[in-house]
């Protein structure tokens, strides 16, 4: 986890991706942003990569292993949870059974349900990147 | 874990307690708030709680266990994990040692220095309510 790392972002809605993307850089964020459509490939990236991640946006609903699984698989992979990236699922469903598993099963850092226009994902985005930048970080790869 | 519950505030130094909850109660938190001034006695006491909370800000240095062994106890006892309170490192000190193994030994939702005045303070605290606010809550308790 670095302040200055990429930003992962799993999505397979390649609109919502493009729209994420776009809020990133209006907010004046010059994180490079690393997307999969899947979670297969994301998991792929982050047993390889060099990067130092500073955070990670995945959706619930994905093709192949959902959101979910796919932090269980980090959660129980010791090299990549010692990555210790702040994890946190933005989804468009927020189903009380999904938030209830994400919250007792793993360990994550916010379930954040899809603002519903531009400017409430703005305002959402701006406030999850905030609180990141603000906390302290470990000095882990 | 629910909005409206109580915030459990552990810390030793009751200046330090008292500036958080007048920081708290300006930015117009009306949770009610609970002060706990060591470790044993907030482990005691959210074992015994039938209430679900809303947040923990934890101290790291404290006299007997310290914020990080709470932090591990609560993570070992499923009946305290399954509260899914998110748990805030609040503390003075932030030395890097402390911070790596706060985020690779154990989950935390956070991990952030005091800020050197009541200005900033406000800062953060309005952040990380803010955030935890806006995040969607499990209902398991």
């Amino acid at each position: 986890m670095s302040k200055f790392g990429p930003i992962l972002i799993i999505e397979d809605d390649a609109d919502d991706k493009q729209l994420f993307e776009d809020i990133v850089k209006s907010l004046g964020y010059q994180n490079r942003i690393v997307w999969y459509d899947n979670t297969e490939d994301a998991i792929e990236y982050l047993s390889t990569t060099g990067d130092s991640i500073f955070i990670i946006f995945s959706d619930i609903n994905l093709p192949g292993k959902n959101g979910l699984e796919f932090k269980k698989k980090i959660d129980s992979t010791p090299e990549l949870r010692q990555k210790s990236i702040p994890f946190v699922f933005y989804s468009t469903s927020a189903l009380q059974k999904d938030i209830d598993e994400a919250y007792s099963k793993m360990t994550v850092q916010g379930f954040f349900k899809k603002g519903k226009d531009y400017n409430e994902i703005k305002g959402h985005i701006s406030l999850i990147l905030e609180y990141w930048k603000a906390c302290k970080h470990p000095n882990t790869h | 874990m629910s909005k409206t519950g109580p915030i459990l505030i552990i810390e030793d130094d009751k200046e330090d307690k008292e500036i958080l909850e007048d920081v708290l109660r300006d930015i117009g938190v009306k949770n009610r708030i609970i002060w706990m001034e060591n470790t044993h006695n907030a482990y005691e006491f959210l074992k015994s709680a039938t209430e679900a909370m809303f947040i923990i800000f934890c101290d790291i240095n404290l006299p007997g266990k310290n914020g990080l062994e709470l932090k591990k106890v609560i993570d070992d006892r499923p009946e305290l994990r399954k509260k899914s309170i998110p748990f805030i490192f609040y503390s003075t000190s932030a030395n890097q040692k402390d911070v790596n193994e706060a985020y690779s030994k154990m989950t935390i939702q956070g991990f952030f220095q005091k800020g050197s005045n009541y200005e900033d303070m406000k800062k953060v605290i309005r952040l990380i309510l803010d955030y935890w606010t806006l995040c969607k809550h499990p209902n398991l308790l």
